[in-house]
């Protein structure tokens, strides 16, 4: 191998499946390798780089589940490597990447294209592919084409299917190589130009108003379909009441199913969208607080498996307009773990261990993705972070020349501070 | 006194002492404009762009009246409304207008919060002259001067709004506007044009038109905004007629005075006949007459604000 060992040190193991959990620990990394944990300040090695933390954590890389590309077609929101920073400033070490850009990702030659494009950035980018194609919804695209090259999953992202049939046939044809479908429920006949979740503010605003049965509607059908004929199925994200209680009931007997969502639906509601801002137009929606207050109780009571940034770039040419016509979207890589503790764990909404098992333990069950764990001969693969820190996120901090995030100026308790990923020690920017 | 407000972007953003003070101003302007020399020096230096993205006839003209009766300086500037969803963004467009000088601007936009995007991004102050399907505030200004005039004080008086309530900018403005006057108000119409949370807004919610008229002291009788309609919410306008035209007939059969109001445009034949509309009880054109007034009102009380 060759390289210098790296040592880190005085690290807290927030990790469910490693035996240090809990544990104030040095650790001990040789090349790709963890050779060595110990209890805090016992491992020393002059011929080691040494970097000592205070008060920090350190779990398995974090997996965001919810990232829209925007390289190819929308380089001027963020590039490949833009992105690729973004993630690791976030303390993420894998993204799972939408299919919806220009072109739409639906051959085997777009996710070689961009494995080559994105392999030495230092973080794993997990493709997915569009199930129909060009993700027009009508015919299936070449999936299998695609799992040989290396997609993780297939679903047309933002396009939400409308025909059952072809979801139908999705969920059967995938079964022939075990692939995953990841759905985008939402019904277009109801949900239609809405521009906000339906209720007392978008009454207020002459907004119109998109029912969350558009959403719940659209699970139902995806459910059924499933139970005729399971298989793999990842549904996110899930936004409302209704589908989050059907996929629950649904998975009673089939343990497999699994259901993601976004964190801003967990901190922001539709009240930020008295003003017209822009850049808080994301679909699905933002909830109403009392929407925003079940997705919570949800995720307490163990009913929803992921929790996604729902990153999406968008240009100042794209935002700074009128919001009927501006794109939805926002940044949310870089601000997610400290929008997490500040609102959620602080909070005591829920406890560390559950969001680590959100982003980093249960994604990799659900894309059956090698596990990642804090233990000795484990591959290295690990964020590190701080919860007590107090600091204020700024746009110059953003990679990308998109700086749609509401959040600019705002304070956070907590953040990430680096990532280690394929021999690569990386410190976040933040 | 002065407003509390820079701007006026919906009756939402102003408290019911503002909108008494411009009935109250509205009130010495009608006065002024019935006058034979009917123009006053009041905004004399002002300089006004009125900006309309989106067709209009009357709520223009009557802009450009109440601010050449104030001896305003005004230009105007007209755009389709296929335009601003191409080319050159609304910021750009109005930031080459104020580069000229411009102390206020009116504005009417096809959509919903432009005024509001706007005033977060210009120095001008605004009048919103109709949003998408936000708000018109001028309109629900001049409907309850017009109110006034027929019923007087406003508290507990029951009004009706009748007929397309989800496109309706008129709608939405005048719920907020009779609300904070202390009025009750009764939205009525087809179940698919009726926003399922209206009644969070403090109305009630009716789908029978004559119940609904034989509650109301005044009914505001609105077209239906096919522009504003992407999909269909009924099956023909013969229909819509058939369930909510307030024709002779009906009126008669109510045996009491009611206010007849109608933001115009008329579509004569669909949510009210010609007899009605040229009735005794109509008080459309007065609504119009008004409509200068209270627009004189806006614009002197809001080039008071600093």
């Amino acid at each position: 191998m060759g390289s210098i060992p790296l040592i880190l040190k005085n690290l807290s193991v927030v990790d469910p499946q490693s035996e240090f959990n809990h544990q104030n620990v040095d650790i001990k990394i040789e090349g790709n390798i963890i050779s060595q944990i110990g209890p805090a300040n016992t491992i020393s090695d002059e011929k080691s780089i040494v970097h000592e933390f205070e008060q920090a954590f350190v779990s398995p890389g974090w997996v965001d589940m919810h990232v829209h590309l925007s390289d190819p077609g929308f380089e001027h929101k963020e590039t490949l490597s833009q992105l690729a920073n973004a993630a690791k400033s976030g303390g993420f070490t894998a993204i799972m990447c939408s299919p919806n850009v220009s072109p739409p990702v639906d051959s085997a030659f777009h996710i070689n294209s961009l494995k080559t494009r994105t392999h030495g950035l230092g973080v794993e980018f997990l493709f997915t592919g569009c199930i129909t194609s060009h993700a027009e919804g009508k015919e299936l695209a070449e999936v299998y084409d695609m799992h040989q090259a290396g997609a993780i999953g297939y679903g047309d992202g933002n396009h939400p299917i409308q025909k059952a049939g072809i979801v139908m046939r999705a969920l059967q044809y995938l079964k022939a190589f075990d692939g995953l479908l990841i759905m985008s429920p939402e019904d277009k006949s109801i949900s239609g130009t809405g521009q906000m979740e339906e209720g007392l503010i978008s009454t207020r605003l002459g907004l119109k108003g998109i029912p969350e049965i558009a959403e719940s509607i659209a699970v139902s059908r995806d459910l059924d379909l499933y139970q005729y004929n399971p298989g793999r199925l990842h549904i996110q994200p899930v936004t409302s009441k209704e589908g989050i209680s059907r996929i629950k009931a649904v998975k009673e007997n089939h343990p497999e199913l699994s259901v993601g969502t976004n964190l801003y639906y967990l901190i922001l509601n539709d009240e930020s969208l008295l003003t017209f801002d822009p850049d808080y137009k994301v679909f699905p929606p933002l909830k109403t607080e009392d929407g925003q207050k079940f997705l919570i109780e949800a995720l307490q009571s163990g009913w929803i498996d992921t929790l996604g940034s729902g990153h999406h770039p968008q240009g100042p040419e794209e935002k700074k307009v009128e919001f009927e016509i501006a794109e939805p979207g926002m940044l949310g890589l870089q601000t997610f773990f400290a929008l997490a503790n500040t609102y959620l764990i602080r909070e005591e909404k829920i406890s560390l261990s559950k969001l680590i098992e959100l982003i980093a333990i249960n994604p990799r069950k659900i894309l059956k993705q090698p596990s990642v764990s804090v233990s000795i001969n484990a591959e290295a693969n690990l964020t590190i972070f701080d919860t007590g820190m107090d600091w204020k996120f700024s746009s110059d901090k953003i990679p990308s020349r998109a700086k749609n995030s509401p959040f600019i100026g705002q304070s956070f308790t907590g953040k990430p501070l680096a990532t280690f990923y394929q021999g690569e020690l990386s410190f976040s920017n933040l | 006194m002065a407003l509390s407000s820079r701007h006026l972007l919906g009756i939402k953003y102003i408290t019911a002492e503002d909108i008494r003070l411009i009935l109250e101003t509205a009130d010495n302007f009608k006065e002024v404009i019935n006058r034979p020399i009917k123009k006053v020096p009041s905004l004399r230096d002002i300089t006004i762009a009125n900006l309309f993205f989106e067709n209009s006839t009357r709520t223009r003209i009557s802009f450009e009246l109440a601010e050449k009766r104030l001896s305003a300086d005004i230009v105007n500037f007209s755009a389709s409304s296929s335009s601003v969803k191409k080319g050159e963004t609304l910021l750009d467009t109005v930031n080459n207008i104020l580069a000229m000088k411009v102390d206020m601007i009116v504005m009417r936009h096809p959509l919903p919060g432009a005024p509001v995007f706007l005033s977060k991004h210009i120095p001008a102050k605004i009048i919103n002259a109709g949003d998408g399907t936000h708000e018109h505030p001028t309109q629900a200004l001049l409907d309850c001067f017009s109110l006034k005039e027929k019923l007087g004080d406003l508290k507990g008086a029951r009004i009706a709004i009748v007929g397309d309530i989800t496109h309706s900018r008129v709608a939405l403005s005048n719920i907020f506007a009779l609300n904070k006057l202390g009025a009750e108000v009764m939205v009525c119409g087809p179940p698919t044009l009726i926003p399922r949370h209206i009644e969070s807004l403090g109305v009630k919610v009716e789908h029978n038109l004559r119940k609904t008229l034989e509650w109301c002291d005044a009914a505001n009788m609105l077209r239906i905004q096919l522009e504003r309609q992407d999909i269909k919410y009924f099956p023909s306008l013969r229909e819509y007629s058939m369930l909510y035209q307030l024709n002779l007939p009906l009126l008669e059969s109510l045996g009491k005075e009611l206010v007849i109001m109608h933001p115009g445009p008329i579509n004569r034949g669909v949510e009210i006949t010609s007899e009605v509309a040229d009735s005794d009880q109509a008080v459309i054109l007065k609504q119009v007459e008004n409509g200068v007034a209270v627009r004189m009102a806006v614009l002197f009380l809001l080039a008071g604000v600093k």
